[in-house]
Formats: C-alpha cells, structure tokens, sequence
C-alpha cells in the first residue's frame, strides 16, 4: 500500500515534471517566433507569416508568454502578438478548454508588462471570470493601460449613484475626474459634478495653456499663410511692432478664456477676419521631460517649442476635435517657450468663420502637466 | 512502400497539385487583372466590379427581423460599424470598432451559412481615430481577392488575413505618412486588382492612391492625389465592366482611369466630382456623380479628349452611389427621392419618394432595388414599376453600410447586428422576365 502510495507521488510528480518541462521547453520555442515578430514592418517576410502561426498554434499555457512580448514592441508588433492570442484564445475555447485564469490575473496585476498585454489578459480573463471587473478594476483607477483606466473610472461612476451623500458623491466624482484620461468621459464627470453645485475647472485638469502674448493679424498675401515666413516666425521679440493692415501691430497678452481653454480670434477680429496670428506662451517645466502638447483647431498652423519647429499642419476646416494633434515634445528644466502660428483663409462659408486653437500640455497619457508658477 | 508512407506521399502530391492550382489561378488572376473571388461572391464594396448588382439571385421581399420572418440567421458584432460585410468563400466578413476612442479594431467572419462565427481578429489602431460621430472606425468596407481579406479602417491601417484568420501582414499608413488622416473620418473602402489591394487615402495632408502586394503587403505602386478631403471609394473594372482592366479614381476636382499594375494613369477628365457617391462603370460607360451625374463613354478606348455624352442634373446623388443596371441609373437625392433615369441619355424615367436620409448604396436584386435608409428601413421597389414601393422591411437600428448580396441572399449590419435575409418566402421575378 505504501509502496502504491510512493508510485502515485512519483507518476504525479513526474507528470508535473514532464508538464512543466514541456511548457518551458515550449515557451523557450517561442522565443524565435516572438522575435521574428517583434521585427515586423509593414512589409512582411514569410518567416514573420511562418512565425505568426507558431504563436497562433501555441499552448493556452503560453498565452502570457506571447503577451509578454508585447512589452517595449512597436505598435505594429503588438498586433501581431495580439492577434496570435486571439488565435490561441478561439481555438482553446472552441475545444472546450479554460482558460489560465490564475496566470491571466497575475499578468494583469504585473504593471511592468505593456499596457496593451494586461488590458488583452484581462479581458480573457473577464471571459472566463466574469466577476473580474469587481475584483480587479477599483486596483487599477491609475493604470498605465487607458483602457483599463477607463473601465476602472467607469466602476468607481457606478459607485456614485450608492453613495449616500452628495459630499461622498463629489468626493467619488473628484476622485474619477483625476483618474480619466478620456475627454467625454471627463466631460460627463463634470456634469455630474455640476448637478451637485460643484465646478470642475476643466481648463486647470486638463492642462490647457490660458496665458498668451499674441500679435496679427499679418495679411496673407498667396495661399493659405502657412508656409509664408513672418517676421515673428524669424525672430522671437515681444517687444517688437510690425506694419500691419490698420498700422503698427504689437505684442498683446491674451487670455485664452473660452471654453475649455480657447483662443478665439474672431471674439476681437470679428467672424470674418482673415489672416495669421502668432500667439507666445512661457511654460514653467519642473524638470526636463518628455511630454505632449496637444492641440486643437479648424487653422492651418505651425507650432515651436524652444524656437524648434515640432508641428506643421495644412490643414483647414477638417473637423477638429479635442486633442486633435499630439506632438511628442522634450521639456527642458526651467523656462519653455510655445509659439503657434494659426492661418485663417477666407471664407464664405458660415461654418468656416472660426478662427481659434487649444492647446494643452500633457503627459503620454494625457494627464496634464502643469506650468510651474515663476519663482 | 508501406501505407501510411503510401498515404504520405498521397497527400504530398494532393498539396502539390493543390498549390500548383492556386498559383496557377493567382497567377492567371494577376495576368487578367481581376480576382479569383467566385461570381457569386461579394467580394467588395458594391460587389463584383463595384456596381451593386446580383441580377441573378432571388432575395425575399419582405422579412421581419422581429418575429424572424425570412431572417435565415442573425449574428452580434462588438463595438460599432458602418462597413459593409462582404461575402466571400463562405464566410460573411464584417469590421468594427469599439473602445472610448474606437482604437479597437475588430475582423470577423461568420459562416454565410449557419452564421456561426468562424474566427474574431483584433488590433489596435496606429493612426487617427477622431471622426464625425455618424462615423466610425470601421467605415471603409473590406474587400477580398477570394484568398485574401483586406480590412481597412478610418485610422488608415490596413489588415491582410486568409480566410482562416492567419494575419499575413498589416500597415500602418499613417506610420509612414504622418499627416494622413481628417477629423471627419475616412471611409474610402479598399479594392482588388492585379493581385494587390489598392487603397486611395485623400485628405487635407497627406494624399495618395496605393497598392500593396496581396500576399506580402509590399508596395506596387504609389501616386500622389489632390490634397482634399475625399471619402469616394476606388473601382476595379475590367470586361466586366466593358472596358479594359483599370482602377477607377476619383476626386473633387477630376476622375481618372489607372493601370492596375503599374498605377499609371491611362485618362484623367478634370470634372466636379461627388466627394462621397462613388462612380460606376458598366456597359463600357462611366457614370460619375458630381452635382449631376455625368456619363463619359470609356468603351473603345479613352482619351483625354473624350467629352461627356450626357450630364443629367435630376440626377443628384447623395451619399450613396448610383447604381446602373438594365440601362437605367439610379440615384437617391438628399431628400430620400430615388430617381430613375435612362442610362444612355440621363433623362429621368420616374421618381419615387422612399424618404429618411441614406447612407448605404442600394443594391439591385433582380427586378428589384434595395434601399436601406440610416433608420434602418430597408424599401423593397421595383424598378420596373415606376418604384412602386413593394415593401418596407424595418430593421430598427442605425444602418449606414452598404448590403452585400450572395447565393440568393441578403447580408445587411448595424452597428451591433449582421442578418442574413434569405428563405423560400416570397420570390421575385428572375431578370430574364423583366419587362421589356
């Protein structure tokens, strides 16, 4: 009986053995096809569409294995990757099989994994656990993963209607404003904010720059203006003056106090107006850092930080949307200087008599980055 | 030599043949200029040499998606869509997006069947995902070469998958071309020709036509386009059509026909052009909606010189395209008025007030003319009754995509259901019974 006993241990032990032996030797078979597709470009080799079908072709076991090359992988890559597991996935699930709901969890809670990764493991994970979203998501109202962000922001709203006061309301609405990084889910927060007499300054949370020295309009005499070369873009003098239409133009302050942030330029030029107008903000930086601006308006425009060119975009009257353009920027430690060029056409049109921009800066996942006050 | 290695070298010949037929269909594809799809597959945005047309199937007039009525099947989709579905060895192929920003691209493809889901695809977008909010991510229609599934989004990326799911490749244009991409959206669908898809990507930034190799995604061509925004879709036409094999583009400002190989142009008409209603060509004609449609003769050969036959103003497209079928076209107006008019002369024929706004480009089943206006009010007329209206089929959803047809049946989505229509319920008459 014993004896029997010692034989059940061992062929235990030596199947969990030979299975995790097999995986390891799997997951080490993988690595070549994880990194020949890591090195995809749009133009594929059939060694990337042969190394595609491995992963596709893998163990469920080895889900978090194939998404863990997603980690630092370009954008490209990741759909690669993710596209194998959905492969994996389908195929595990249509055989009847389950999922590694425990590995699944752990690698969603791995922050050091790429955001994209953890927000595909937990959406398996969903599948298989559906009670997962109370589990996980009141952990993950910070994430670096947008998505999981996003759905974490969305419980904590469901929370709010629970909330027996309305002060343990704002403070869960204030608390749901901070985490998002989505615009109409930021702006639905603030309604909400607003029905219980509390104002949300959107403008201050998301980092939208309001202080401004402008000088225009200079008259656009071929084209659109924009690649036109004005003396504010040779050289950058606040003190300076230039001829313009109706006599000497010089350097004003300006507010940027419409909604959310804007500087609208017909509000003293009236509807009409046409021409290019420079507007100069000082950015107070903490530290050196990269960051975003991000911008928006119906103009052509050019933007400089530190007197660099960083955005030039020809574009006019093409639907702008709130963070309509990202520009990857480096912020230097102390003063920065953000100089933007915005070009009005002439129009006839009544929808095209806007003449304005936002512009907001922020980190990579949109949270604002603030202006240090001067000293 | 024992059985199993019998058997073995059995199914090694069986795969040799089998590729060597494959390469051989390819490759006569590839000389020929058109695809392998099957003729009875919709393969593309408008189907088979973008014309709207399945004159040979029998689709049921009316159908009730409420009490299942004439629905053979009915399958969910995630996210939201305005593409159409094509059809396709089989497989019914739908795209959609979802997610708070529509970043989530999603590939799926139903057995036409049972509508069983076959396979689900996912990716994330590379390029711009802003667009007006009648549109979505997944608004350009994805197109086939019958090997091949070619997926495309508003964000400019563009998926290549066999037609078991196995990725083959994926572009990101707006990786190479940064300013690619407007704030309305773009809905350009994809088409196959010359064993490559071929994309036409206009905006107020970058602006291209290109084709990417079907089986690697390399570029074959790429020609600069006007810098405007442009949501018309590209044609592939060959004898088909009644002409030589090209790609039929369009912008703002002209219409041009281009080798399908080499992308070079082979005629080019500067003319006001629609922005959104794709141009047709059948009968060796080209039909080209502006604020009339114009019809240019492209039959024995074309030249710049070539001037219009006949410029109809009744004949104002809206959003969808017109559709020439029986020498007659058909356009919807701005109002929800479908207009009939005689394809040799423009003149119009009737008009038919189907009313709401239309999106989806209505496709011609036999004696009939599908409407389905963005409600999701499908409008069963008969084209050869003045467009009496024979029935109104409510589908109770926002519907923009244009229907596919295939095998005697109707593939329609919203932005959350995909339906086939098709039963014994009740036929309509073959084309061969047309009125005369």
């Amino acid at each position: 009986m014993e004896k029997c006993h010692w034989n059940a241990g061992l062929t235990i032990a030596m199947l969990i053995g030979v299975a995790l032996s097999a995986q390891s030797v799997d997951a080490a078979d993988l690595s070549p096809a994880i990194s020949e597709v890591r090195s995809v470009t749009g133009q594929v080799v059939p060694a990337a569409q042969s190394a595609w079908k491995t992963l596709a072709t893998a163990n469920v076991d080895q889900l978090t294995a194939i998404l863990s090359g997603m980690k630092d992988a370009s954008p490209l890559a990741e759909n690669w990757l993710r596209s194998a597991c959905d492969a994996v996935v389908e195929r595990h699930l249509r055989s009847g099989g389950k999922l590694p709901v425990d590995t699944l969890r752990t690698f969603v809670l791995d922050s050091s994994q790429s955001p994209r990764a953890r927000r595909s493991a937990y959406e398996w994970l969903v599948l298989a656990e559906p009670e997962t979203p109370n589990m996980l998501l009141p952990e993950l109202l910070n994430d670096p993963s947008l998505e999981l962000r996003y759905d974490a922001v969305e419980y904590l709203l469901k929370q709010v209607t629970e909330a027996p006061s309305d002060d343990q309301k704002a403070v869960l609405l204030e608390q749901a404003l901070h985490a998002s990084r989505q615009f109409k889910q930021i702006q639905g927060i603030s309604e909400q904010l607003k029905k219980l007499n509390r104002q949300a300054d959107l403008t201050h949370e998301f980092g939208c720059v309001t202080e401004w020295n402008t000088v225009g309009p200079f008259p656009i005499a071929d084209g659109n203006g924009v690649s036109t070369l004005y003396p504010p873009e040779q050289s950058l003098d606040l003190a300076a003056t230039y001829p313009g239409k109706d006599g000497e133009m010089a350097w004003k302050e300006a507010q940027a106090d419409g909604e959310l942030g804007q500087l609208d330029f017909c509000k003293t030029l009236g509807k009409d107006a046409t021409g290019v107008m420079y507007a100069v903000a000082k950015f107070n930086a903490a530290k050196p850092q990269s960051a975003q601006i991000r911008y928006e308006t119906n103009n052509g425009t050019k933007l400089w930080l530190n007197g660099k060119l960083v955005a030039e975009n020809e574009v006019f009257h093409a639907g702008g949307d709130w963070d309509q353009y990202v520009v990857p920027i480096q912020l230097i430690d102390g003063e920065n200087t953000i100089k933007i060029k915005v070009c009005q056409t002439k129009r006839t049109e009544d929808w095209a008599m806007v003449w304005h921009f936002r512009l907001r800066v922020c980190d990579e996942l949109g949270g604002a980055i603030h202006s240090e006050p001067n000293n | 030599m024992n059985s199993v290695a019998q058997s073995i070298q059995s199914q090694t010949i069986n795969r040799m043949i089998h590729k060597l037929l494959i390469t051989s269909l390819t490759l006569a594809a590839v000389l020929s200029g058109s695809s392998p799809a099957l003729a009875s597959d919709w393969p593309t945005f408008r189907g088979a040499g973008g014309r709207s047309v399945a004159m040979e199937d029998v689709v049921p007039t009316v159908w009730a998606v409420d009490d299942g009525t004439n629905i053979a099947w009915t399958a969910d989709i995630p996210g939201r869509g305005v593409s159409g579905p094509i059809v396709i060895g089989g497989r019914v192929i739908v795209t959609a997006s979802s997610g708070p920003t529509e970043d989530r691209l999603h590939v799926l493809a139903f057995d036409e069947t049972t509508g069983q889901q076959l396979w689900h695809r996912q990716f994330w977008a590379t390029g711009r995902t802003l667009f007006h909010p009648t549109m979505a991510n997944a608004t350009p229609t994805p197109a086939s070469d019958g090997e091949h599934v070619f997926a495309f989004f508003s964000s400019n990326d563009l998926v290549s998958l066999d037609l078991d799911g196995n990725l083959l490749w994926m572009r990101g244009l707006v990786l190479d071309h940064p300013k690619l991409g407007n704030d309305v959206g773009m809905s350009s669908s994809p088409t196959v020709a010359a064993g490559a898809v071929i994309v036409q990507c206009e905006s107020q930034g970058d602006s291209f036509a290109a084709a990417f190799d079907a089986v690697t995604g390399a570029p074959r061509w790429m020609i600069d386009r006007p810098r405007t925004a442009q949501w018309a879709s590209p044609s592939a036409i060959d004898e088909e059509n009644g002409c030589v094999p090209a790609v039929v583009l369009q912008s703002a400002d002209g219409v041009s026909l281009h080798d399908p190989v080499s992308g070079s142009p082979l005629w080019h008409r500067k003319h006001a052009c629609a922005s959104i209603a794709s141009a047709v060509v059948e009968g060796g004609r080209l039909f080209v909606p502006g604020d009339n449609v114009t019809m240019f003769s492209i039959q024995d050969g074309v030249s710049d010189a070539d001037a219009p036959i006949w410029s109809s103003a009744p004949l104002r497209p809206s959003s969808p395209s017109p559709v020439v079928v029986d020498n007659r076209v058909y356009v919807i107006g701005s109002a929800g008025v479908l207009v009939c008019g005689n394809a040799d002369t423009g003149e119009v024929q009737w008009r038919r007030r189907l009313g709401g706004q239309f999106w989806a480009t209505p496709v011609a089943v036999g004696n009939h003319l599908i409407c389905i206006n963005s409600e999701g009010t499908a409008f069963v007329v008969d084209r050869h009754d003045d467009g009496k209206i024979l029935a109104e089929n409510k589908f109770s959803a926002e519907m923009l995509g244009s229907p596919a047809v295939a095998n005697n049946a109707l593939f329609a989505r919203s932005h959350k259901k995909l339906w086939k229509i098709a039963a014994s319920g009740v036929a309509i008459r073959p084309a061969s019974q047309a009125p005369k």
